[in-house]
């Protein structure tokens, strides 16, 4: 047994997928020129007056319903002060008092084994702008600032301090990011900061109660670097504990290319936030009905999905690979809507579709091949006007052009030969012009005909119908 | 170029009634507001770009923290001295569409902070009833002096109702909420509002409804409801217990309220005193309230965006370079006080201490408006101060706020109207109405200037001036 045991709170910043920012009507767009998306209101200046985005409280409830928290029924804007220069207020708005949701859960599975991460609260706040230089801002004479993402709407997700593990952050953080993917609210792109996360890590002698002293980790900026950051951390305070030495309370940067965590130095004047409520933003009221009409529009949820497709028959691997991404789970259902052998049907998404989709580096919406088209396809060949082995090809062609895989077996004939006559025509030629086999089989060498169906196969351009083909050639050679 | 014995106001009419041409309109105005100006320092710049177009117009004022597109606001302070805002506060945006003409920006206290001295880092501006007294504003002392029909000006804890009661004019604070506070520069946003003063109810009244009404972009404007009007033969008016045990106040304020009560009972209206035990607690709580909200208000002037900026030898230098150095002492102080007033344990101690006074407060005089129409109050408990006395009075500092910032505290609508003299200088009294009674406040306000010699005077005074 360890010695000590970490304990880990995560806080996890996502950037919300409104048109607008939350209390402009600037755009938010990642990627642009400087200062392009910047009005009166994000940029602080005297006078402006901020009015709320309320589909990014729309979105930050939808967000808390699918991580299973409670909605607050009253909720204010409150004002975090503090001066830096990507807050161009000199305050952050934030849900400092009321959050949206509280009291929710994330359950992972790490190495088989169950795990309840329970989630503190869920609060909206504005995002910072954005500093456009290298190095240490408080001893910068010169630095430049961008404001395009000043005032972007961000939730803050913060954990109870139940993981374990830098393995289970991880795990976390992806189930996290699948959960929040399906309902639609951010795009969770960690390498553009859409989400990020912040770990707040200590450690405890093994078996007891009281937390340690707490590190916060900070620019962790993929989920490799979450995991490796953290388990640093843990390495790092672990080893001083055992000198018995003590570990300092700090914030602690992750250098992704030492592999290390620093120690930051610390924003002057951050400690004493003097939250209240701001003035110019009148206090909301979330209304029930409000909350039970999203609730009703939340898409089914992975896990529910996962054992819905487990009930259809699928393995749970199958189940648990669709049901990773939303867009690939919905092109599961529409196309099983129309066919309905749920494992040859994942068998051609998980191998030919998902193959050529990596290849093309394309999403599963980005490819010209239509759920019930691939319905279609596998119809066509269950009934047997096409081989599998041809239905591979016209799959391709699918993906490629859209057509239907009707029109593409019309266009090139390529339905199977099931007819006797048709075959029996081939068949007799192929006997006569392989005399050496047939022979071999009449001795006893009966796997000699697998030769000969091949030839069949080969003169009918693969069209013939495999079965057929044996059933007609044993007869003639016995 | 006319003659100088006009008002603008006149001048404006007379432009409405084609007697004179729009260039001769602009000339006049121009000579006749610098005047003003050299007298009593009223203004911090003259619009002289405002269009006419059919119709008629009529002359503004509006104190300079009222952002005006294409024009300098300042707010009084050097930080802001050659800032222009990009855009135009929605009340005067309204205002405009009314007809009416911005004529020129007024003088204020920095900010708007400085307990009524009507001191900027420009100049400080002197009362047109006499030379050597404050006017509270340069809003107040532009109109008392003819500049304008109305002035637009904001009212956090009293500073317009004060400077109108130190020039003799009508001034009225909104209910919170009726007028847009988009594009005022405003240091205490739950206390402050833009009101109007002007040298009548009816001009007041007609300043309000320029001003006035729902912004879909101010959150906290909301639509006046109908029906707020009180039936003026069955008045009754509370006066508050104690009003008279007020820090600082004179005995010819005294007098004057006390006239009033007599005038309004002779009247048959009915005046009771009425309980109210927060009159000692007023101006501290205002005060606290609006030095925390201003040191987060004022925290967005950092010198990166906008405004001056003083080098430093690194971003901390610079936000504290700046700042020292373009801050004035009094802006200075109240920012420190505001962020003395939410540290640590003080937050607890002083700033949710005066929020819990602030709901009491609320609370009993809503309970008072129940039964009464109108509460009655002095308006300061002084007369307009001497220059002298500017930087060493400690009622200014500690007093002048406790009778006006009630209606702040209570988001409730104030007025004030002139109502006697103490010698030469104007007094005010103030009336306080339920949410949205702004039209009964007013019909009630000229109906005591009307028992009043002040603005008999205050007419005299005019045209002693523009002769």
């Amino acid at each position: 047994m360890k010695q000590f045991e970490p304990v880990i709170g995560l806080e996890v910043h996502v950037e919300l997928l409104t048109k607008t920012k939350l209390f402009c009507r600037c755009g938010t767009t990642f990627g642009k020129e400087p200062n392009v998306q910047v009005c009166p209101i994000c940029l602080g200046l005297p006078g402006h007056r901020p009015s709320l985005n309320r589909s990014a409280v729309e979105y930050a409830i939808k967000a808390s319903l699918a991580l299973n928290c409670e909605i607050t029924e009253y909720t204010t804007f409150d004002r975090k002060n503090y001066f830096y220069c990507d807050l161009p207020k000199g305050y952050q708005i934030s849900q400092f008092f009321y959050p949206t949701g509280t009291n929710g859960y994330v359950d992972i599975n790490v190495h088989g084994e169950e795990r309840r991460i329970r989630v503190r609260q869920i609060h909206i706040e504005e995002d910072t702008g954005k500093l456009l230089h290298q190095g240490e801002i408080v001893d910068s004479a010169d630095s430049e600032v961008d404001f395009n993402r000043a005032g972007i709407p961000l939730i803050e997700i913060v954990t109870q301090p139940d993981v374990r593990s830098a393995e289970e952050a991880r795990a976390f953080l992806q189930k996290l990011r699948t959960i929040l993917l399906y309902t639609e609210i951010s795009d969770c792109k960690m390498e553009e900061g859409s989400m990020r996360c912040d770990a707040n890590v200590s450690l405890r002698p093994a078996g007891t109660e009281p937390l340690g002293q707490k590190t916060e980790v900070k620019n962790m900026n993929s989920f490799r670097s979450v995991q490796r950051g953290i388990e640093y951390e843990i390495d790092r305070q672990e080893a001083l504990l055992q000198k018995g030495l003590q570990v300092a309370p700090e914030t602690r940067h992750w250098d992704e290319n030492k592999g290390i965590t620093k120690a930051m130095r610390s924003k002057f004047l951050a400690s004493d936030y003097r939250c209240f409520p701001d003035p110019n933003v009148i206090p909301l009221f979330i209304d029930k009905s409000w909350v039970s009409h999203i609730q009703k529009e939340l898409p089914e949820l992975p896990e529910s999905r996962f054992a819905r497709l487990v009930g259809l028959g699928l393995p749970a691997y199958d189940a648990e690979l669709i049901t990773s991404s939303k867009e690939l789970a919905d092109f599961y259902d529409s196309a099983y809507e129309h066919y309905k052998d749920a494992k040859a049907l994942s068998n051609w998404i998980m191998g030919d579709f998902m193959r050529l989709l990596k290849a093309g580096n394309l999403g599963v919406n980005e490819s010209k091949l239509t759920p019930d088209n691939l319905a279609g396809l596998l119809s066509l060949v269950d009934k047997g006007t096409i081989s599998g082995k041809i239905g591979k090809e016209v799959f391709e062609e699918m993906f490629t052009s859209g057509k239907k895989a009707q029109e593409i077996v019309s266009e090139k004939g390529l339905e199977q030969i099931s007819d006797s006559g048709e075959l029996e025509k081939v068949i007799d030629s192929i006997i006569a012009a392989h005399p050496g086999p047939v022979e071999d089989f009449r001795n006893g060498k009966t796997q000699t005909i697998g030769f000969l169906v091949g030839q069949v196969m080969k003169e009918t351009r693969g069209k013939a119908n495999p079965q057929a083909v044996n059933q007609i050639l044993t007869e003639k050679l016995q | 170029m006319l003659e100088q014995k006009a008002t603008i106001r006149e001048l404006f009419e007379m432009y409405s009634n084609k007697a004179i041409s729009r260039q001769e309109l602009k000339e006049s105005c121009i000579c006749i507001l610098q005047k003003i100006d050299s007298e009593y320092n009223a203004f911090i710049s003259f619009a002289d770009n405002f269009s006419i177009e059919e119709g008629p117009v009529y002359p503004c004022v509006a104190a300079d923290n009222i952002c005006v597109e294409s024009l300098k606001t300042t707010c009084g302070s050097e930080i802001l001295e050659e800032y222009e805002s990009p855009f135009t506060a929605f009340a005067m945006e309204k205002a405009f569409l009314q007809g009416f003409r911005l004529v020129g920006k007024t003088n204020l206290d920095e900010f708007g902070i400085g307990d009524c001295r009507g001191e900027s880092f420009y100049k400080t501006t002197l009362n047109p009833w006499s030379k050597d007294r404050l006017a509270g504003s340069g809003t107040a002392a532009a109109i008392a002096a003819g500049g304008a029909v109305a002035g637009f000006a904001s009212d956090a804890r009293g500073g317009l109702r004060q400077a109108a009661s130190f020039c003799g004019l009508v001034g009225l604070k909104p209910t919170y909420g009726l007028v847009s506070r988009r594009g005022l520069i405003d240091y205490a946003s739950s206390l402050d509002q833009i009101g109007v003063m002007a040298a009548t109810a009816d001009d007041t009244a007609f300043g309000l409804e320029g001003i006035s009404g729902l912004d879909s972009k101010d959150p906290t404007t909301q639509e006046a409801p109908a029906n707020t009007d009180v039936d003026i033969s069955k008045i009754r008016i509370a006066y508050l217990q104690d009003w008279d045990k007020v820090n600082g106040l004179t005995k010819e304020v005294k007098e004057v309220f006390e006239n009033t009560l007599y005038a309004l009972s002779s009247a048959d209206i009915e005046t009771d005193v009425a309980p109210f035990p927060y009159l000692p607690l007023t101006a501290i709580t205002a005060s606290v309230i609006g030095a925390v909200e201003s040191f987060s208000n004022l925290a967005n002037f950092d010198g990166i965006r906008f405004g001056k900026r003083v080098d430093g030898d690194h971003l901390q230098d610079m936000y504290i370079k700046t700042r020292t150095s373009c801050f004035g002492k009094r802006v200075k102080e109240y920012l420190t006080f505001g962020a003395l007033m939410s540290s640590g344990k003080n937050y607890k101690e002083y700033f949710l201490w005066a929020q819990k006074n602030r709901r009491a407060i609320y609370k009993s005089l809503m309970e008072l408006l129940k039964e009464y129409d109108f509460i009655i109050l002095p308006t300061v408990p002084f007369t307009a101060p001497l220059l002298s006395e500017k930087d060493n009075s400690t009622e200014l500092e500690n007093a002048a706020d406790t009778y006006t910032s009630l209606a702040n505290l209570a988001g409730l609508p104030a007025v004030t109207v002139p109502a006697g003299f103490n010698g030469m200088m104007p007094v005010g009294v103030q009336l306080i109405g339920r949410p949205f009674s702004e039209a009964a406040l007013l019909k009630m306000a000229k109906m005591l200037a009307e028992k009043s010699s002040v603005p008999g005077r205050l007419r005299d005074m005019q045209e002693v001036l523009s002769s």
